[in-house]
């Protein structure tokens, strides 16, 4: 992951806002990263573009080496579903699907998942998340921090490389806290690179390397 | 992606209270424009065949010098002129099927001249019906429309079990009695059912048999009616009224207008016989037809603002099928499937509903059109139609609204509202 001279201008109410100004940066694999900063420094809009998920205005990002401002919406899919793993603040569960169909949903498009493994993959996910015993929960039966285990389980569910977090614990207290983050923490070991975006100092306990975002600039701790 | 996948991920919603309730309106508005299409298309369909039918399109009525009356003949496309005797069939309560009383059934058979050659088509290659012989409808009902129920009110109705098949009776012998009180010249008759023929072909009731025209004659009185009145004296007094009309049948209707001329010039005024009840059928298929058009704007604007919503209400779980890789066709896609299955269960209930209200107003409301065998058919090409036309409506409007979504970056998408 390659960040090269990007900057995001939004324009709200004929006002422009800088969110991202000029940030270069590249990251490194499999190691776990923190980035922190005031609220509205642009960790939001940083880590949505690292995920495919907003363009940025300005500057180029090469994910695996591909400048992905030259994909179309279906290469760019293709990349998002093998490459990248999203987690929420706020889970963003599907509410009307049980934990295991959760966790099913994203290998559907996932040509390598043959469909007589998806049960079987999605129970070992969650199982390693601990939540073996609430397959068939639906997020609503769950409390806070089951929820974000599954959103992990479903995060992890097509390997990616990425797994891209937002304040993947702002809704928990700290003991759930801690453990979201060891969970991750135990990812880089399994080749998986963990990009983390918070506010909690505990973060700093289990990050390689700690950002800082300060209106709009990116910078080591 | 697999049809089975995208079958999974709607699977979770369609029990929705948001989709129900659109299958319910879908159903209420299918079955309403079902109905007014039926309606429109059947009451035009009856108005052509009762427009162009023998007993009305193509019948005339002629006033004039009776002793003039030879000459109508030589009318061209005149296909037969006779007194206004013949005009209206005679009413028979033939004994032989009166064992259904309990049913409040009235037996009445109304009995036809055979006024000229190839009038009707009578099975087995029968051309003429001779004095004695009786030609009666392949599906007869020798009863009134009109049925005693039990506090003594009158409904109509059609007892289906109780229509004969005609062939069957092939044979038998009726004896018609006249009313000699009335006129003490009349004669009785024994008929014999010959053949049989299809009443559906010329819109006569499934209780009209065609029996010959000197049988006719002899049976049916030539006084149309007696009136009285006072005369000068302070008495009452009664008068015979005698048929003096002519009515006479063109070949066709579009050589009606050239005959009344004819007639004219023979000194005959000539009026059409059923003139106003087209007028009335025309009603029927206005009306309709309009409620068809009200029902498909409205039809058209409510679904697409069902689903306007609907999709609006979908951005956050589009955002994160978009978040977990989910291409734009694929979500189009399963989107549009789940639309697609709302309304293709909504169309199969909405059938079930229609044939059974179809059911019901063929049998019981419209037991007179059933009876005067202008049968109400369901139009399948229509409501074949008009399931493509709302199908490709419904993914045209799905597509329409998500790709309209996707003018947003996901991060929009993603928000809570
Ligand atoms: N869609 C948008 N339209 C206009 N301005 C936006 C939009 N999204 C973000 N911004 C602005 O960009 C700046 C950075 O926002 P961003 O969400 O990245 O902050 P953040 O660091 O994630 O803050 P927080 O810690 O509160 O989540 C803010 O000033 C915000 O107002
Ligand atoms: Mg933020």
């Amino acid at each position: 992951m390659k960040l090269d001279n990007i900057s995001k201008i939004f324009n709200a109410h004929s006002e422009e806002i800088k969110a991202l100004d000029s940030v270069s940066y590249e990251f490194e694999k499999q190691k776990f990263y923190a980035i922190m900063g005031h609220s509205g420094s642009g960790k939001t809009t940083l880590i949505n573009i690292l995920g495919l998920i907003t363009k940025p205005t300005q500057g180029k990002y090469y994910l695996n080496d591909i400048d992905v401002s030259t994909l179309n919406d279906e290469e760019l899919s293709r990349l998002r579903m093998s490459s990248i793993g999203f987690i929420f603040q706020d889970f963003k569960l599907d509410e009307h699907m049980n934990a295991l169909d959760n966790v099913i949903l994203p290998m559907l498009i996932n040509k390598k998942i043959s469909p007589s493994e998806r049960v079987s993959l999605a129970q070992e996910l969650l199982k390693s998340v601990n939540l073996d015993n609430r397959l068939k929960h639906f997020p609503k039966e769950l409390s806070g921090g089951e929820q974000q285990r599954v959103a992990i389980a479903r995060a992890l569910a097509n390997n990616p490389e990425y797994i891209i977090c937002d304040e993947p614990t702002g809704n928990l207290d700290e003991k759930n806290e801690r453990m979201v983050f060891e969970l991750l923490k135990e990812l880089t070991s399994n080749g998986h690179t963990i990009i983390v975006v918070s506010h909690s100092e505990i973060v700093k306990e289990f990050a390689d390397i700690v950002l800082n975002l300060q209106a709009g600039k990116l910078s080591d701790e | 992606m697999r049809f089975l996948d995208r079958l999974f991920i709607i699977s979770h919603r369609l029990k929705t209270k948001q989709n129900i309730l659109l299958g319910i309106i879908m159903v209420f508005l299918f079955v309403v424009l079902m109905i007014a299409i039926t309606a429109s298309i059947e009451f035009s369909r009856i108005k052509n065949r009762y427009m162009s039918s023998l007993f009305t399109g193509q019948s005339l009525i002629a006033y004039g010098d009776s002793n003039n009356s030879f000459k109508i003949d030589e009318i061209d496309h005149v296909l037969t002129s006779v007194s206004d005797k013949f005009r209206n069939p005679i009413s028979a309560d033939f004994e032989e099927f009166s064992n259904n009383s309990d049913l409040g059934l009235e037996v009445a058979v109304e009995l036809y001249p055979y006024l000229y050659p190839d009038e009707i088509e009578i099975s087995d290659g029968i051309k003429d019906i001779k004095p004695g012989e009786m030609v009666c409808p392949k599906e007869f009902y020798p009863y009134s429309l009109y049925r005693t129920e039990d506090g003594g009110n009158y409904s109509e109705a059609v007892i289906k079990s109780q229509i004969i098949d005609g062939e069957s009776l092939i044979g038998q012998e009726y004896y018609y009695e006249s009313d000699k009180e009335w006129d003490s010249s009349l004669k009785d008759a024994t008929l014999k059912i010959v053949g049989t023929y299809d009443n559906k072909a010329v819109n006569l009731p499934m209780n009209a048999c065609f029996i010959n025209r000197d049988t006719f004659d002899e049976i049916k009185s030539d006084i149309s009616a007696m009136v009285g009145y006072i005369d000068e004296n302070g008495e009452e007094k009664f008068e015979y009224q005698y048929y003096n009309a002519q009515f006479i049948i063109v070949d066709d209707v579009k050589n009606r207008d050239y005959v009344i001329d004819e007639l004219a010039n023979i000194g005959f005024t000539a009026e059409s016989t059923y003139t106003t009840d087209s007028s009335q059928i025309l009603i029927l298929i206005v009306v309709p037809l309009f409620i068809f058009c009200i029902t498909a704007i409205i039809v058209l604007t409510v679904i697409y603002n069902f689903i306007r919503k609907k999709i609006t209400y979908y951005h956050q779980f589009i955002g994160v099928l978009k978040s977990l890789g989910y291409s734009n066709k694929e979500i189009i896609r399963s989107l549009s499937l789940e639309n697609i299955v709302i309304c293709f269960v909504s169309y199969i209930i909405t059938l079930i509903i229609y044939s059974l209200v179809f059911y019901t107003i063929s049998t019981d409301l419209f037991a007179e059109f059933y009876y005067s065998s202008f049968s109400i058919n369901i139009p399948y090409l229509s409501i074949i139609i008009l399931f493509v036309v709302l199908m490709v409506y419904i993914v045209f409007i799905t597509k329409y609204r998500i790709n309209r979504l996707f003018k947003n970056d996901i991060s929009v998408l993603l928000k809570e509202d």
